[in-house]
């Protein structure tokens, strides 16, 4: 083939144009750490990469979720021990009233029990951001007045103080993972099975139980042993509500674990599709150099010869 | 015993001077224009001279310039017009359709949360998509947080607005490729007037000379060539006079741009939308036709008779490419509706039809009788806002208080969030609003059909060009092979022609000094 004078530095422009896009490509690639940068670079992959950003975000999104519902769940925890205490501490005082014959000493036992009734009421009507804690969805009062439908804030009106009616055991649901809704509440429950709740499971309602162990014990009445049974019962149905809280914490826990778990592996997802094998690009890279280099070298070399340097 | 004699030795001399003289200006020449796109190199044909048939035998009478040739191949030639507007339209398309995909903003970056080396895109609707749902997720598990459900109509505003720029910025792409367009075209018809001007200088200078105008010619073809970048040509010689080129768009019907001397054609590119003419003079057009918003781009010729080229059966070259990718990739908001009828082919239709399913999505959950605000309304309103048929361009939030917000999905239940989880979830609802969107969610179907599908033609685009590059180059080194002009081969030649014109003038001496011998050493006169 002949050789002319104007193939020479065309080509060597050519050669030089696709070794600096190919060094371009390689410092990208070594700069971002990333193979894939633009849908171009890799159409499927990139959209793939994108797919796995997306199941990373819903991920997140389930990890936050899964933190707010232990938040709650812990909160509630809390209560339902203290709960706990209060309906330990009334059983202790039912068993005294039991064997106390003294009427003075039996109301003496009525005045704590008589406070113990309007901690529960007031712990049942928690309220955060005014919205009740344990009112269910619908953000009802769980512990109402019987005699005024308002409600129960002191222990001015003990005695009167009556599970609503009215609400139910739905609580907030979150998704904290793919087809997997949690509920993050607990609710006092309305005496009814319907509603079962941490003060009635619709069978033993503790405000009443602890409500009739203080007029007893304020009449000079000593405990009778059903009553000693109900608040048995009801020290039940705490501790019942405390485990089912543990376990949903664990399961919460458990799923917590697994979300991140494949978050990691999504992330690794990603990471093998877009990472750039580092090693491999500044090979490249070197190689792509070099050949640069030798490319100027031999076109500086050939072009500056000519037949008028030996003509005169 | 005969020979051509001393005058005749003499007279050799003569046409051998005056032939290697040639050589060497032909020489020179070719020196002078070897950095002349397209410039063929020349060379002087000498040929041996009659021959006197002696007793001896036959005698040689010496040598002459019989012509200058152009050292062209035809057939190289016609290939590189026919690559050329190939070459025109695969660079060009992948030029536009980049500045298609940057658009849409859509770019991966590092990302090291989590000790793991991944990536993602922090700009671009499938960031803000991720940012909604995360949003509405946050806002199920706290129905009541104002805060979580402003953070929502934050999100969603800036889903929105990154839509609306996605569809200014195409929308710019486009008018600045209408505006290309029509210079192109002016272009093409400057390029068809000036070959028909070289076919008329052609045919003058080759009939009054009876030689080829080989400099005419190199003009021409370097004429053709540039036209070829822009518009798919085909060539064939003129039926009256085989010196001219015929140059017709290589469209089913072969509108002429160039008979013979006479520009055949008049490239009209119009504005069917806007009914006008992009280029050129509007009262020679019959038509309005170009980049439209709802039809494809008609390319109008108008002169003695006009026609129309479908630009869907490809202009080819750059015009082809401009037209290609501002209607068949960029394309408009023609499918809004979602016509089942009708497939979302470009980029501006899907992502119209994405913003319309986007918003049509959210504020049916959003704003329905079985869904309620904070303060227990239903029918809450409106997220977004739009305008059917141009949902991209329009989509904007309507909701601006948090409280509006329909999270729950019960009334008198502010602590119910199936709502906003059921939001949060369309994220892998997969729905069939027709137009080609078929069991596909919204992020799905933004990320394939919007995102991946332009990249798959740039990726092509890019793909064709660089092939079209190797072709090219293989076909231009082939002809420089045979055409080009090499400084080192023309400098032997000026030496070998030196040298023979040197000897030539060395056999006019020596011929005069024997004529001098004869006429004043010999004879009478002596």
């Amino acid at each position: 083939m002949r050789v002319t004078s104007n193939l020479f530095p065309e080509t060597l422009q050519q050669q030089l144009n696709s070794l600096q896009t190919k060094q371009l490509n390689l410092q990208t690639q070594s700069a971002t750490g990333l193979k894939i940068v633009e849908a171009s670079d890799n159409p499927g992959d990139y959209a793939v990469a994108l797919n796995s950003t997306e199941d990373l975000s819903r991920m997140l999104g389930y990890v936050n979720s899964s933190n707010e519902a232990q938040l709650k769940l812990q909160s509630n925890q809390s209560a339902m021990t203290s709960m706990q205490k209060l309906v330990s501490r009334s059983y202790e005082l039912a068993q005294r009233g039991n064997n106390v014959l003294n009427a003075g000493d039996l109301q003496a036992l009525a005045v704590e029990v008589k406070d113990i009734v309007s901690q529960m009421a007031n712990l049942a009507n928690t309220q955060v951001d005014g919205y009740y804690t344990f009112g269910g969805v619908e953000n009802k009062p769980p512990v109402l007045d019987s005699s005024t439908g308002l409600v129960a804030t002191s222990n001015t009106s003990i005695g009167n103080f009556v599970l609503n009616s009215t609400t139910t055991a739905n609580v907030t649901k979150v998704d904290v993972n793919q087809n997997y809704s949690f509920d993050t509440g607990i609710v006092a429950g309305n005496g009814t099975v319907t509603a079962k709740g941490f003060l009635s499971n619709g069978t033993t309602n503790i405000l009443t139980t602890v409500q009739n162990l203080f007029t007893s014990l304020n009449s000079g009445t000593p405990t009778s042993t059903t009553q000693i049974t109900d608040l048995k019962n009801s020290m039940d149905i705490i501790t019942e509500q405390l485990g089912k809280s543990s376990a949903k914490l664990a399961a919460l826990d458990a799923n917590s674990t697994r979300v991140q778990t494949d978050q990691q592996l999504g992330k690794q997802r990603v990471s093998e599709l877009t990472q750039a094998n580092m090693a491999d690009v500044l090979t490249q890279l070197q190689k792509t150099q070099f050949n640069y280099q030798a490319a100027l070298q031999s076109g500086a070399r050939i072009l500056n010869i000519s037949l008028l340097d030996y003509v005169r | 015993m005969a020979g051509i004699g001393l005058p005749g030795t003499l007279l050799m001399g003569a046409r051998s001077l005056n032939a290697q003289r040639l050589a060497i200006e032909v020489t020179g020449h070719n020196i002078s224009n070897v950095n002349t796109p397209n410039a063929a190199r020349q060379r002087v044909n000498l040929v041996t001279d009659i021959q006197l048939n002696l007793s001896l035998g036959p005698q040689g009478t010496g040598s002459y310039a019989s012509n200058i040739e152009s050292l062209r191949s035809k057939y190289l030639d016609n290939q590189i017009v026919k690559q050329t507007f190939n070459q025109g339209f695969y660079d060009k398309k992948a030029s536009l359709a980049s500045l298609v995909q940057e658009t849409l903003g859509e770019n991966l970056s590092t990302d090291t949360t989590g000790g793991v080396n991944g990536a993602s895109s922090e700009t671009g609707v499938q960031n803000d998509l991720n940012q909604f749902y995360e949003a509405y997720q946050s806002l199920a598990a706290n129905p009541t947080s104002l805060e979580y459900r402003q953070q929502v109509l934050e999100r969603a505003r800036s889903l929105a607005g990154d839509i609306q720029a996605i569809a200014s910025r195409l929308s710019d792409v486009q008018t600045d490729m209408r505006s290309e367009a029509g210079s192109t075209a002016t272009d093409v018809n400057t390029l068809s007037k000036q070959i028909a001007t070289l076919n008329s200088q052609i045919m003058k200078v080759e009939s009054q000379t009876g030689a080829p105008a080989n400099d005419l010619r190199d003009q021409r073809q370097e004429a053709i060539e540039n036209l070829s970048k822009l518009i798919s040509i085909k060539t064939s010689t003129n039926a009256t006079n085989s010196s001219m080129v015929d140059i017709q768009i290589a469209d089913t019907t072969g509108t002429a741009l160039a008979t013979g001397g006479t520009a055949g054609g008049y490239l009209v590119l119009g504005d069917n939308a806007a009914g006008t003419v992009i280029n050129g003079n509007a009262s020679t057009a019959t038509a309005s036709v170009g980049i439209s918003a709802t039809n494809p781009a008609l390319v109008t010729l108008t002169n003695s008779a006009t026609s129309t080229i479908p630009a869907s059966t490809g202009l080819g070259g750059e015009l082809g490419a401009i037209v290609n990718v501002a209607n068949f990739v960029v394309g408009s908001a023609s499918v809004a509706g979602g016509s089942s009828a009708t497939t979302a082919d470009t980029v501006y239709e899907r992502l119209e039809l994405f913003a319309t399913q986007l918003a049509t999505q959210v504020n049916a959950l959003q704003n329905n009788g079985s869904a309620y605000d904070l303060d227990n309304n239903n029918n809450a309103g409106n997220l977004f806002s739009f305008t059917a048929g141009n949902a991209a361009a329009t989509i904007s939030m309507s909701l601006t208080n948090g409280r509006a917000l329909a999270a729950s999905s019960a009334a008198n239940s502010p602590l119910n969030s199936t709502n906003a989880s059921t939001i949060a979830n369309l994220r892998d609802t997969q729905i069939s609003p027709g137009s080609g969107w078929t069991n596909t969610s919204l992020s799905e179907y933004y990320r394939s059909s919007v995102v991946a599908d332009t990249g798959f033609i740039v990726q092509q685009a890019t793909r064709d060009s660089s092939t079209q590059t190797l072709v090219m180059n293989q076909l231009t080194a082939q002809r420089e092979s045979v055409s080009g002009i090499s400084i080192d081969e023309e400098m032997t030649n000026l030496i070998r022609f030196q040298r023979a014109y040197e000897a030539s003038a060395r056999l006019v001496s020596v011929a005069d000094e024997m004529y001098t011998k004869v006429v004043n050493g010999m004879g009478a006169g002596r």
